[in-house]
């Protein structure tokens, strides 16, 4: 497993889920910041790979410092845990094709 | 610069005076008794309760283990079937989740006025338009935990002909405000300790006059008595169940000397100088807007604002902490006030300083905050 998760609640309205987790094993900061943008549109990579954004109309997703993250308003747990896995598969080779 | 900058004193404050620690010290090594079981137990609870009816100008101040158990004792212990509670739209859950429940259990009705609107303008109508024949008790926020806006609670009782409760939660206030009944226009006041009294969690207060008659909500041993198989219906009895929160009563009599009036008054000064300065210092800063209105009367203490285009929750509060400052983001426990200013449903970041906050930890704040301007760009 590359990942804890848990489920959270935020202290404010938002739709859906929100999940929080740490990387369990040490990031390759640049191959996982081209991973992010190979697989996921719409990436913002903010001072360097501290906060990496990426937002579409079924989730958010905020990584920290290569080490945590947040995943907010998807519309069940499993779909969060299913962003991650397929973020992970492709870091790790195992997919290649451009997912979301 | 050090390591940790702390803004989040309306939660609750950091640090404390060492008159509060030494008294945890002086609890631990020398006093340790649960008043009134055992031989030696000490006159601790009364004393304490001397010295804050004193200070609070009341005849009666009962002990409770948080403001919010005290509101839950206030609205289950005051109110029968078919009473109405008129609130605002400026409180905290410790009232509306309670109301919400006693309606259910207890059919209590109740209606939450707009009583500040978003620029924080208070409208008395919106409270007075409510009372029906029924209204027993009106709870409002002496400042709202979001922006910092004190109530006119003295007004609104004016303005009421009749005999209604009125319930003030004062606990963002109490230590830096004079709270006293008769000051604030309230019947009842309710506080924690570990706000601006700068005391211990775990323990408030509920401070009345004589007239009102709590009937017992939460039962059981009260170290009296004991023969007896019912709740006692006297103060304190009624109220005070179980064992106290004795470290925090011992600390209490330290916070009601540390926060004497001369020293509120350098407290409020203190708070201005800092909300003046952080208003000034990001006055250049376009994409931030403050819902705190200083230009009302105010606690100083709290700053509400955002950040255009930047998430207060998974933006904004990471950032600030990834640099060493502490805050609170979200809704807070008060998602009313948020409707009212437009922040909801993401809320807003919350700065609130307290007597030990600097104007240099305000400025390393400001700065920090300018940085988040390339994130926009």
């Amino acid at each position: 497993m590359q990942y804890s998760l848990k489920v959270v609640t935020p202290c404010a309205d938002y739709d859906g889920f929100t999940v929080e987790g740490d990387f369990i094993n040490e990031i390759v900061a640049e191959k996982f910041l081209d991973t992010v943008k190979a697989v996921f549109e719409n990436v913002i990579n903010l001072l360097d790979g501290d906060i990496i954004i990426s937002k579409s109309s079924d989730y958010e997703i905020y990584i920290y410092d290569f080490k945590h993250f947040i995943i907010s308003k998807t519309k069940t747990v499993l779909d969060a845990v299913n962003l991650m896995d397929k973020l992970f598969d492709y870091y790790l080779g195992e997919k290649n094709e451009k997912i979301y | 610069m050090k390591n940790k900058i702390y803004f989040d004193n309306a939660a609750t404050t950091w640090p404390k005076p060492i008159c509060i620690k030494d008294s945890v010290d002086d609890y631990f090594n020398n006093v340790s008794v649960s008043p009134n079981r055992s031989y030696f137990s000490t006159n601790l609870v009364e004393n304490t309760r001397t010295l804050a009816c004193n200070y609070f100008k009341s005849d009666n101040v009962v002990f409770v283990p948080s403001a919010t158990i005290g509101l839950n004792i206030i609205i289950n212990s005051l109110l029968d079937k078919g009473d109405h509670v008129i609130t605002t739209n400026i409180e905290h859950h410790a009232v509306y989740r309670t109301l919400s429940h006693v309606k259910k259990v207890k059919q209590i009705n109740y209606d939450i006025a707009n009583y500040f609107d978003q620029n924080q303008l208070q409208h008395i109508d919106e409270i007075l338009n409510l009372i029906n024949n029924k209204t027993k008790m009106i709870i409002i926020n002496h400042a709202s935990n979001v922006t910092g806006v004190i109530s006119d609670i003295k007004s609104i009782k004016m303005a009421i002909n009749r005999r209604i409760l009125i319930v003030a939660d004062v606990s963002q206030t109490c230590g830096i405000e004079d709270v006293s009944l008769d000051t604030l226009g309230a019947d009842i006041i309710v506080s924690s300790t570990h706000k601006h009294l700068y005391g211990l969690p775990g323990l408030g207060f509920i401070s009345y006059k004589n007239d009102i008659d709590f009937k017992p909500f939460i039962c059981g041993g009260t170290g009296k008595n004991s023969a007896l198989m019912e709740q006692p219906q006297k103060v304190p009895e009624v109220i005070e169940v179980g064992t106290m929160n004795i470290p925090a009563l011992y600390a209490f009599q330290k916070s009601i000397e540390y926060c004497s009036t001369e020293r509120r008054k350098k407290m409020r000064k203190h708070a201005k100088l800092l909300i003046d300065a952080f208003i000034s210092g990001c006055s250049d800063n376009k994409l931030l807007k403050i819902y705190t209105n200083t230009n009302v009367k105010n606690v100083n203490s709290i700053i509400s604002f955002n950040i255009a285009g930047l998430d207060p929750n998974f933006l904004v509060a990471p950032y600030l902490n990834s640099n060493g400052i502490i805050i609170r983001s979200g809704l807070h426990c008060a998602p009313l006030i948020h409707k009212t200013i437009g922040t909801y449903p993401h809320g807003t970041i919350r700065i609130s300083t307290s007597y030990f906050n600097t104007i240099e930890e305000i400025n390393y704040l400001i700065n920090t905050i300018n940085e988040l301007r390339g994130w926009v760009n």
